[in-house]
């Protein structure tokens, strides 16, 4: 489990630039996700990854200035400066990448700049708990090996 | 830090069932939030929450099926069955509650059932790692103390 390619789901629920905030909201609830990854480019299947479109944005950018959603399309409103992760990078480097840029989800693409996954603070904070539980588990492993040995011992 | 009332978050955003799911849009860009408490205001008394309304809520259940966020009101489309706690309620206590019920975020209420705060899973990780940077603080320490005793 050494890279963020390992750990990164591999569904991801996608829009084009050009869709509308309402279709883009009809995905996101038909999906039940809050956010979706904007791509560009469709050959053969390939992605790229240009945005991220949130609930959040949808509200901030939308529905609190009382425009239309199907008048407003997602490269409007999604956060342009985007960020993604190789899939060969390391968990770790990931984890402080988005520790560094403040951000919760970040889109993971191959040496081809395509979209292969994304990943979350979710499932970084699963890895990463699943990694202190094995640790608090050294202690119960060594008092029962010590438990072992010791009885040979003395048998 | 044992009570869940030392660790929440007391600047809730709230609204009376009334308030329209724009003005509420508007409420949560306002205050740079994600949640709304919807309150019960009529009452004199301390004021009770009601329900909860988060911004995926509302792209669910409005943005998403075209209904009009400007006659559709918090009161239409929050989340009513909703588990609290009270400020002296442990963390861990607490945690298991979320756990138990699958919540990322809850009203927490004071002595007489009023909203005081709201605790979420992005303050109870704060505090759990804090608690973790402390332990190895305790490692750090015996060092030295271990090196103190044994000259």
């Amino acid at each position: 489990m050494a890279t963020i390619g390992e750990i990164c789901r591999r569904e991801v629920v996608v829009t084009k630039g050009n869709a509308s905030v309402a279709e883009a909201a009809r995905l996101m609830q038909k999906h039940h996700v809050g956010s979706l990854v904007v791509v560009t480019g469709d050959n053969g299947g390939m992605r790229r990854p240009v945005g991220i479109l949130t609930d959040r944005d949808m509200i901030m950018e939308v529905m609190a200035s009382e425009r239309n959603p199907h008048e407003v399309r997602v490269e409007e409103i999604m956060s342009a400066r985007l960020t993604t992760a190789r899939d060969t990078d390391g968990v770790h480097q990931t984890l402080q990448l988005m520790r560094y840029k403040g951000i919760r989800r970040l889109p993971i693409v191959n040496g081809n700049g395509d979209l292969i996954g994304i990943v979350t603070t979710d499932d970084l904070l699963r890895v990463l708990s699943y990694d202190i539980v094995t640790l608090a588990g050294i202690a119960v492993r060594e008092l029962s090996q010590e438990a072992v040995e010791r009885s040979a011992h003395y048998a | 830090m044992a009570t869940i009332g030392e660790i929440c978050n007391r600047e809730v955003i709230v609204a009376p069932p009334d308030t329209t799911v724009s003005a509420a849009a508007k409420l949560m860009r306002r205050h740079h939030v994600g949640s709304i408490v919807v309150v019960d205001t009529t009452s004199a008394g301390p004021r009770a929450p009601l329900g909860l309304v988060t911004d995926r809520d509302i792209v669910v259940e409005v943005t998403a099926v075209d209904l009009d966020p400007n006659t559709l009101t918090v009161g239409d489309i929050m989340v009513r069955d909703l588990s609290t706690a009270r400020e002296h309620d442990g963390v861990l206590e607490t945690m298991e509650i979320m756990r138990y019920k699958g919540v990322r975020r809850m009203p927490i209420l004071g002595d007489d059932r009023q909203l005081v705060g709201i605790v979420t899973i992005d303050d109870l990780l704060e505090v759990l790692s804090e608690e973790l940077a402390e332990m190895t603080k305790i490692v750090a320490r015996e060092q030295v103390h271990e090196a103190a005793a044994r000259r």
